[in-house]
């Protein structure tokens, strides 16, 4: 049994104030994944001598449309990714994510934040925010600071957030003109279901030309990561000339050379060739009805 | 024709449970109640070379601290005694109990299971039944590892398969399933209340079972010792020897502090400890003309029993009798085998040896099927049992409607299959394809040769008309307490508000064995019948004389009393109270006992059952060819059950079976890795989810048994047993590819073969 002392953070500032001040403090939001992992008395969740629940504070609960971004407060909801306008506008495929994740009570209580912070090689948000290049805001009493998603994120269930830190944000940059967007996930059921493998693909396409393409898949590396090879593979490509099932298989092998063999490999090559070609035939298929 | 059965009637204890007035096992609460935690094994094989409990003693808040050394006989079992209330010198598998506490909290319980050492020396263990048949004795007081060997004999399979133009050979296998009631194992031990020297409350399937239990291990008389039923979150057969452990050592550690205590297990302690569902690996051989009629069927199965042997004896024995499926074959040679090995027992779980070789049986017709050119469809209508058949262990079907072809075609009309069946037999393009795929079977009611069959119920009449039962069969959510009321409100002609079910009580009801095997609206329904019928004649005889009439047949309908001719005589309550003032004996117990059978274990045939259910399953699937993923989009499911004394509640029953096959289908499987369990929690182990559930399309068949209440048979288990086999043939229709193994989840869709973890020990 894991003992710890727990308290409640009125406001941003007590909570941060509380981080300065003390060793040994977990911060709880929705609690979806610590308290399981306290419950199953897993390594990740020992060590630590205080729960500060940072529920209430109701300044990280926002998605906001800014100039050159829309900005998710920490505490949002995979509910309201998947109700927000905003979010549905310009990222659908971060609501079509958050649409898969859990159940709906789940959904009411797991925040983005606690996602990202909780860094799972299976989390469903981290495919689609490194895709669309998302940067995180960390505050300390003294200061913030701000760094790509990416570089955020350090390992399996690992993150360069440092102890006195709480995560307010993140930004995700608007995408231009040209755009299109997938989200692609295997469980073993149809809700309540951990990724088996997921994927996201943003990419832009002009004159029938594939630019800026981002292909990140979850649970198929030790933590979601962008597959540079395969992308180059198809930037700049015309897309009549790119073969979906081909790129696919790219994408497996990129898997493969990152992670050396393991047991689930043999599932893994196949079904992640799978929703790589099944992400670009949609794509091409979208860009095509725009034209 | 009915005013009260055949009608979709409202559970009776609907409003409490949704209302959360319902009082489950571990909701109990009395004075001075302590709390009981029990520590389990730290490997699957081993000696326990010392235990040392001094420490955890010494800690404040703990009242007691108890091992094998302080159980009076620390061995029990229903069919044999040899499942360990507490590990003494041996750990047989990870879920065996070594010590135990009794303290003022669970926090404090918890504590002081830490404070106890215990010194292990590791055995190497056996995890294959494979292995076990050949190896030395894992009880070292057994002969050798064989649990049971059951066999049956037809004609002679030598000849069959020499006559046959078209032979195949398939091997098949399953996997442990968890039962996934949702309310884990909770009892509450009263130590010296109301004259008995335990009582013991809590979610107990088996209160008679679990009351033999606790008696044997207290070296105690029957009648010292209460167990009483509560409501209870799930069973599917899950709580009767596990439930029965805990209680022996609840009463052990109430007994020993003079203090009520509660035990409850978390869901990981539970899926530790309680048994599965039998793993199964089969050899099927079977010979048919070319014309498609099945000549010879040669089948062993042998069943992984794990530590104790449970009810592995009788599992396997509705194995053997029902392995060929519901088909007329000439010469069958059966064997069913179970073996000890150091893996989590394996017991009853709804269905009990049915699913396994249906999955088999009904898999392997689809083979045949194929080999031969015709389709699934016909090669069941050929050879299925009809009214006279002789099945497999030799039984003349002449007492009941055998209506196989009715279930079957009415299962397929309902879902469309022949349509469907051509159409996705056709070349499919693209990621997404479907099949479809149908199980038909035959199942025994109620216990068959296993076991005694009777039941009991008293039925006490009061003086203002009200009624209540008292039954020695017990609600296990499959809706008992209903059924029950509606038989006597039928048979006493009054309105079901009037008739209160009270709880199982082994003080009071009659013992009745079990409620298993879908035994229980049948043998059970009957006796309460019994029951109503001998209090009716009782009033009857009572109001006869009291008006002077001629005859004493009277009739009861809508809450009143009618003389033969029609006239209105008097209403039930007033007839109640005037013949309570006139002493005339308003309690009755009914008494029944299934009509005769018997089996011949040396020749390995006779009449297993007094009758038998039918069932035919139809899925149709979409393989997501890229992935592996399987979506079970519509399922029919069409079973005779004789009479449906609730129609509603028996589409519950349905749905929830299709959904459990499915489970044990496409997804469920225990993961054991040398003895150890991988997956102890529902994050881990998977099972269906609402968003999983198909298109269920129920037909209730209704051909009354002359042995059954009002007609009705079983429902139960004969809903669980179809679904696996049938999406495991829609399955291959849609992939072109057979697999043999269950469960059929993403790898094996994809691969066509299972992926090991490997994880190691925990
Ligand atoms: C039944 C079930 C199903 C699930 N299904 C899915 C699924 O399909 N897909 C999926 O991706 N996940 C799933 N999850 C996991 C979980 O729900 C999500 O990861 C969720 O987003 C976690 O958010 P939370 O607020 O509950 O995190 P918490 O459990 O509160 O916190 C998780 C971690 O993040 C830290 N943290 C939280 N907020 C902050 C912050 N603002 N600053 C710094 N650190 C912070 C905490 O200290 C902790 O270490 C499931 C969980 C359960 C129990």
């Amino acid at each position: 049994m894991i003992d710890y002392e727990f308290f409640k953070a009125p406001s941003l500032k007590e909570a941060l104030e509380f981080l300065g001040s003390h060793e040994g403090v977990k911060a709880i939001a929705g609690g979806t994944d610590l308290l399981v992992d306290i419950r199953k008395e897993n390594a990740r969740a020992k060590g630590f001598k205080y729960l500060l629940d940072i529920s209430g504070l109701k300044e990280l609960k926002f998605i906001e449309e800014r100039k050159d971004c829309v900005a998710i407060g920490a505490l949002s909801t995979h509910t309201m990714l998947v109700e927000s306008l905003v979010i549905n506008k310009h990222f659908p495929l971060l609501a079509s994510a958050a649409k898969t994740i859990g159940s709906t009570q789940i959904r009411n209580r797991g925040t983005v934040g606690g996602n990202i912070n909780n860094a799972s090689p299976a989390a469903d948000l981290l495919p689609p925010l490194i895709a669309l290049k998302a940067h995180v805001k960390l505050r300390t009493l003294n200061g913030e600071r701000k760094l790509p998603l990416d570089e955020f994120l350090a390992g399996p269930y690992r993150t360069n957030r440092q102890s006195d830190e709480i995560m307010t944000e993140v930004c995700v940059p608007l995408l231009g003109e040209g755009y299109f967007t997938n989200f692609q996930k295997i469980g073993r059921r149809k809700a309540m279901n951990i990724a088996r493998l997921n994927l996201a693909v943003v990419l832009g396409i002009k004159d029938d030309t594939v630019f800026d393409p981002r292909i990140v898949p979850g649970a198929a590396t030790a933590y979601p990561i962008r597959f540079g090879k395969t992308e180059e593979a198809i930037s700049g490509k015309r897309i009549g000339d790119i073969d979906p099932a081909e790129i696919g298989e790219r994408a497996s092998e990129e898997m493969i050379s990152t992670t050396g063999i393991r047991w689930s490999t043999p599932y893994k090559r196949i079904a992640l060739a799978s929703l790589v070609k099944r992400a670009l035939e949609t794509i091409f298929r979208e860009a095509k009805a725009d034209e | 024709m009915f005013s009260t059965v055949n009608k979709p009637a409202e559970r009776v204890d609907a409003y409490e449970k949704v209302t959360g007035r319902a009082k489950y096992g571990a909701d109990l609460q009395f004075a001075g109640m302590l709390y009981g935690k029990v520590l389990r094994a730290k490997h699957p094989s081993a000696r326990i070379k010392s235990i040392n409990v001094e420490k955890a003693r010494a800690i404040p808040g703990v009242w007691a601290v108890m091992t094998a050394q302080d159980v009076p006989c620390n061995e029990i079992g229903v069919i044999i005694q040899d499942q360990q209330v507490l590990a003494k010198e041996r750990i047989y598998y990870i879920g065996d109990g070594v010590a135990m506490v009794a303290a003022e909290s669970l926090e404090i319980a918890s504590k002081a299971l830490e404070a106890i050492e215990v010194e292990y020396e590791e055995i190497e263990g056996i995890f294959d039944p494979l292995l076990s048949k050949n190896s030395d004795p894992i009880q070292p007081e057994r002969a050798s590892n064989e649990v049971v060997h059951h066999k049956l004999r037809k004609g002679n399979v030598e000849e069959g398969f020499a006559g046959s133009d078209v032979i195949i050979e398939r091997e098949y296998e399953t996997q442990f399933v968890e039962h996934s009631y949702i309310e884990p194992e909770a009892v509450v031990a009263v130590p010296h209340e109301n004259g008995s020297l335990v009582t013991v409350y809590g979610s107990v399937q088996n209160v008679f079972a679990t009351r033999d239990a606790v008696a044997r291990c207290l070296k105690a008389d029957l009648s010292k010792v209460r167990v009483v039923q509560n409501h209870i979150g799930g069973s599917f057969g899950g709580k009767d020897e596990v439930v029965s452990a805990m209680a022996c050592r609840a009463a052990l550690l109430a007994l020993k502090t003079s203090r009520p205590l509660k035990m409850v297990n978390t869901r990981e302690e539970s899926i530790l400890e309680s048994y599965k569902r039998h793993p199964y690996k089969m050899k099927y051989k079977v010979g048919a003309t070319k014309d498609g009629k099945l000549v010879a069927m040669e089948i062993e199965a042998i069943a992984d029993g794990g530590a104790y042997a449970c009810q592995t004896p009788f599992v396997t024995w509705r194995s053997v009798v029902q392995a060929t499926g519901p088909y007329e074959v000439p010469n069958v040679k059966t064997d069913t085998y179970g073996y000890y090995t150091n893996n989590v027992y394996t017991g009853a779980m709804r269905g009990y040896g049915s699913p396994q070789v249906i999955f088999a049986n009904e898999s392997l017709m689809d083979e045949l099927a194929q080999e031969l050119g015709i389709t699934p469809f016909e090669i069941r209508l050929k050879n299925i049992l009809k009214n006279g058949s002789v099945t497999a262990s030799g039984q003349k079907l002449d007492r009941h409607e055998v209506s196989l072809a009715e279930v079957l075609k009415k299962a397929a009309e309902a879902i469309g299959y022949e349509e469907k069946y051509r159409e996705y037999s056709k070349p499919q393009r693209g990621d997404k394809r479907r099949g479809i795929g149908m199980a038909i079977s035959f199942r025994g009611c109620s216990l068959g040769a296993e076991a005694v069959d009777g039941a009991g119920t008293v039925l006490s009449i009061q003086k203002d008309g009200s009624v209540y039962l008292y039954s020695g069969l017990a609600e296990n959510g499959q809706g008992l307490k209903t059924a029950f009321c509606q038989i006597a409100a039928e048979e006493l002609g009054i309105e079901m508000k009037h008739i209160t079910f009270l709880e199982a009580n082994t003080l009071i009801s009659p013992d009745s064995g079990s409620t298993v095997a879908s035994r229980s609206t049948l043998v059970g329904g009957n006796s309460v019948m019994r029951a109503a019928e001998s209090a009716k004649r009782a009033l009857s005889r009572f109001l006869a004389k009291e008006f002077g009439l001629p005859s004493s047949d009277l009739v009861f309908k809508e809450n009143w009393i009618y003389t033969p001719d029609g006239k209105k005589l008097i209403s039930f309550a007033e007839a109640a109270n005037k013949a309570f003032w006139a002493g005339v004996q308003l309690s009755h117990v009914g008494w029944y006992v299934a009509p005769s059978i018997h089996w011949d274990e040396e020749e390995g045939r006779g009449n297993p059952y007094f009758t038998y259910v039918y069932g035919c399953q139809i899925a149709e699937v979409e393989v997501d060819m890229g992935t592996g993923e399987v979506t079970v989009l519509n399922m029919a499911a069409a079973h005779d059950v004789g009479r449906a004394i609730n129609p509603e509640m028996l589409k519950g029953q349905i749905y929830g079976g299709v959904m459990m096959g499915l489970g044990y289908g496409i997804m469920e499987e225990v993961e054991t890795d040398e003895g150890y369990i991988a997956n102890t929690n529902f994050d881990e182990y998977i099972i269906p989810t609402s968003k999983d559930m198909p298109n269920i399309i129920p037909i209730i068949v209704e051909n009354p048994d002359p042995d059954g209440p009002f007609g009705a048979k079983s429902i139960g288990e004969p809903t669980l047993e179809l679904g696996a086999a049938a999406i495991a043939n829609a399955i291959a229709q849609a992939t072109g590819r057979r697999i043999r193994s269950l469960p059929l989840n993403l790898e094996r869709v994809l691969l066509g073969h299972p992926l090991r973890k490997g994880r190691g020990k925990k």
